[in-house]
């Protein structure tokens, strides 16, 4: 049965057909049961009802043998006309009087048979007591025929239950054709939603809801599953959109990456051509060694600098060419160039075809990637000469000047003893001869005191200059500002003479040899004083300010300056700008500043013009590491 | 065969209230004169009970003798007396059966005829009414019924 294939509507009123057709039919059917049943009965109580009548009436005709009235009691049957046979038997049980429709007699029974009725076909027949008062005067013998009685039933029993059926089913028709879009409908209406959505791919379409029942829930659920399913397309597009573009731009990407790597490779055998021209035209040996220590490539300058040609060189160990002494420092740097550092500026020698040494400067590198080590050869004979040469006059020099050193400060020395006997023998023959002397021997004396005494002077700043290295002391923490103020103490006198101003700034703390600070500031701050033109009062400041590890001081004057084309000349020893009649000095304490500058590993400089003052800038470092260069 | 017909009358005639109001009373069938049954009445009614009554049958020579009776078959050998029979019993509760000629004309309630080797009964209904008896009609329709004076 195809009952699965039909719409639901006229399945569901098949169902209903179906089911109140079965119903009806088994009501149908109990219910005629139960009639057919009840007219048996019926029948059996009708007859026996008519039985009694005619028994009662013929217990006169019984009694006195009457059969003329039996006949007539009888024949009053014919209006029954159902029963088609009947008899009368005397309490002899003998036939007495008999009755019949169409019946041959010898159908009768011979003698009565037990009281009661029973069935036989479509017959019902009986025996009943014939009775006056309670004495038996004989039996009565009915025979009904039920065929036509059960056919007329028949007939209309089957006519009400058809008319019953048709009514009931064009009812139950018109019925169900109305109440099954109770739940049709909202299944059309799902279905129809559903079917749209499919025809037109669209989501936004939403069921109507027609009731709160399953269906309803139904239809709650489907219109849910609908937002899903949109959301999830929405999403759907989006990813597919972003998906395209994604595809189109690592497209793009890669035609761009397809150009560039024809461009590089354009570029990669230009290179290559490029690496080839330069590694056949470079002075410098460029090469590379695999692990084994073997050259793996080399270009034509190897002729140049070891008089071996490329094909000569290609497969040997290169630690052969080294000369013995340096093997073992040549094998940990190739140790180390192969743990990943790179080395640059390691030297050593190698022995030239002609058995000559050759100074060779390497770079090297490691490359993991190829497992080379790929280096670059100068030839640095000439230099290393050249050095070497140097470094023996610098020897020299400081030997020499050390010596100049040791001489000066020796002969400073040596020479303070004379002099002091010199100036004291001098003042003494002074205070001596008194007024002995002409005026011009006088003057002579007095000269010869001076020059004594400038030589002393000269003498003790030889001395400073020189103890500034062979007296030098360890660098500490040195507080400047104590220091300038220790100074302006020591200067307190000449300051009062000078009517001198001096400006102080806030100053650090640094590392430095604390004496010779004092004479750096004292020198200065003395320059500050003393070089100022006639009634001008000299203004001194003293400031500074960091910069970096380095500190930067700066005595600043308003003195008479200088042009600073003799600059040079100022920090040099012996070296004046003004004649002695005008300053006083012996052109040694701005060398033992610059001197102290170095030592402390700093500089000085100076920034003037002549009438404008001057400017002095020591720089020093802030820290120190105490250890002493020589 | 008469003697069954007078037993069986017991069985369709309904005595006035207070005759037989004893249960157990007996219903006596009285014969008047010479007796044409022989034995075979006493035989048939031995042991027979009409509604709970036990059957008895007497014999009577004179009207006069009769005390309690029900049914009372009146013999051919009173038939010259039948006019005074029937008088004295007037106004009596009993049903007078006879073969006599013209019995049922003359004031009997039941006369019995023999017709084709048949026997009928002729029943005079003013007679028994008279003796406050009520026929069944069941014994009507087996009878032919006429009234006094005629034939």
């Amino acid at each position: 049965m195809l009952l699965k294939n039909i719409p639901i509507r006229r399945k569901l009123i098949a169902i209903n057909l179906l089911t109140s057709m079965i119903v009806l039919v088994l009501m149908l059917v109990s219910v005629f049961t139960y009639e057919y049943l009840r007219l048996r009965q019926t029948t059996v109580r009708q007859l026996s009802t008519i039985g009694n009548i005619i028994a009662a009436n013929s217990t006169a005709a019984l009694a006195f043998g009457n059969h003329d009235d039996a006949e007539e009691i009888l024949s009053a049957l014919k209006g029954k006309p159902q029963i088609i046979a009947a008899a009368l038997y005397d309490n002899h049980e003998n036939l007495f009087s008999k009755y019949s429709v169409n019946l041959a007699d010898d159908s009768l029974p011979v003698a009565p048979q037990e009281d009661g009725f029973q069935f036989n076909g479509e017959s019902l027949s009986g025996f009943l007591p014939v009775m006056e008062g309670d004495k038996r005067l004989g039996t009565l013998y009915l025979k009904y025929d039920m065929g036509a009685v059960m056919r007329e039933w028949l007939s209309a029993s089957l006519g009400i239950a058809g008319a019953v059926m048709t009514i009931a089913l064009l009812v139950g028709y018109l019925l169900s054709r109305k109440l099954q879009q109770q739940i049709s409908q909202p299944i059309f209406a799902l279905a129809g939603t559903a079917k749209s959505i499919s025809e037109r791919q669209d989501f936004s379409v939403r069921a109507e809801k027609l009731g709160n029942d399953e269906l309803g829930l139904l239809t709650d659920a489907f219109n849910q599953m609908l937002t899903e399913i949109h959301k999830l397309n929405a999403t759907l597009e989006q990813r597919v959109a972003e998906r395209t573009a994604e595809l189109g731009s690592a497209n793009k990407e890669l035609k761009r990456e397809v150009t560039e790597r024809i461009g590089a490779e354009k570029a990669l055998s230009a290179a290559l051509e490029k690496e080839r021209l330069l590694s056949n035209n470079a002075i410098d040996v460029i090469c590379t060694v695999d692990a084994d220590g073997r050259f793996v490539s080399i270009n034509p300058a190897c002729k140049q600098l070891w008089g071996y040609s490329q094909e000569e060189l290609i497969g040997r160990q290169f630690i052969e060419l080294v000369v013995p002494e340096d093997v073992p420092k040549t094998n940990d740097v190739a140790a180390k160039i192969m743990a990943g550092e790179k080395v640059a500026d390691f030297e050593n020698r190698y022995r030239h075809k002609n058995g000559s040494h050759v100074y060779v400067m390497w770079t090297a590198s490691w490359s993991e990637t190829q497992q080379l080590i790929f280096s670059v050869a100068r030839d640095i004979t000439q230099r290393h000469l050249v050095e070497e040469k140097l470094k023996k006059s610098a020897v020299e020099l400081e030997r020499s000047n050390s010596e100049l050193e040791d001489f000066a400060s020796v002969a400073s020395h040596d020479l303070q003893e004379p002099l002091r006997k010199i100036q004291s023998f001098a003042d003494e023959l002074k205070m001596s001869v008194g007024n002995k002397i002409d005026a011009t021997e006088q003057d002579t004396l007095d000269r010869m005191i001076a020059a004594a005494g400038r030589m002393r002077t000269l003498i003790n700043d030889l001395l400073a200059f020189s103890r500034v290295t062979t007296m030098a002391r360890p660098f500490v923490p040195v507080d400047l500002n104590r220091i300038v103020q220790e100074v302006l103490w020591d200067l307190e006198a000449r300051t009062r003479d000078t009517m001198g101003k001096i400006e102080v700034g806030d100053l650090p703390t640094i590392d430095a040899d604390p004496m010779q600070m004092r004479q750096l500031l004292q020198n200065l701050i003395g320059n500050g004083l003393k070089f100022h033109a006639s009634g001008v009062t000299p203004i001194i400041k003293i400031s500074g300010e960091n910069g970096g590890p380095n500190y930067r001081l700066s005595v600043t004057d308003n003195g008479i300056g200088f042009d600073e084309k003799y600059v040079d000349r100022i920090f040099t020893v012996f070296q004046r700008l003004h004649g002695r009649k005008e300053y006083e000095g012996t052109g040694i304490g701005l060398a033992i500043c610059r001197k102290i500058a170095e030592r402390h590993g700093g500089e000085i400089n100076a920034r003037s013009a002549p009438g404008a003052g001057s400017t002095f800038t020591i720089t020093l470092p802030l820290k120190q590491s105490n250890e002493e260069k020589p | 065969m008469k003697a069954a017909f007078l037993y069986n009358f017991s069985q369709f005639i309904e005595w006035p209230a207070g005759v037989l109001s004893g249960s157990q009373s007996p219903l006596v069938i009285g014969v008047l004169g010479n007796d044409p049954f022989g034995g075979y009445l006493v035989e048939l009614v031995r042991g027979e009970r009409v509604n709970n009554h036990p059957l008895v049958v007497r014999h009577f020579h004179q009207a006069a003798e009769i005390r309690t009776c029900h049914i009372l078959f009146v013999s051919q050998s009173e038939a010259n007396q039948v006019d005074q029979i029937l008088a004295h019993l007037k106004g009596r509760n009993i049903l007078t059966v006879s073969d006599i000629d013209n019995f049922a004309v003359r004031g009997g309630m039941i006369r019995l005829v023999t017709e084709n080797n048949r026997i009928r009964f002729r029943i005079n209904l003013e007679a028994a009414r008279g003796a406050n008896l009520t026929i069944s009609s069941k014994l009507l329709r087996a009878a032919e019924i006429v009234g006094s004076g005629r034939n």
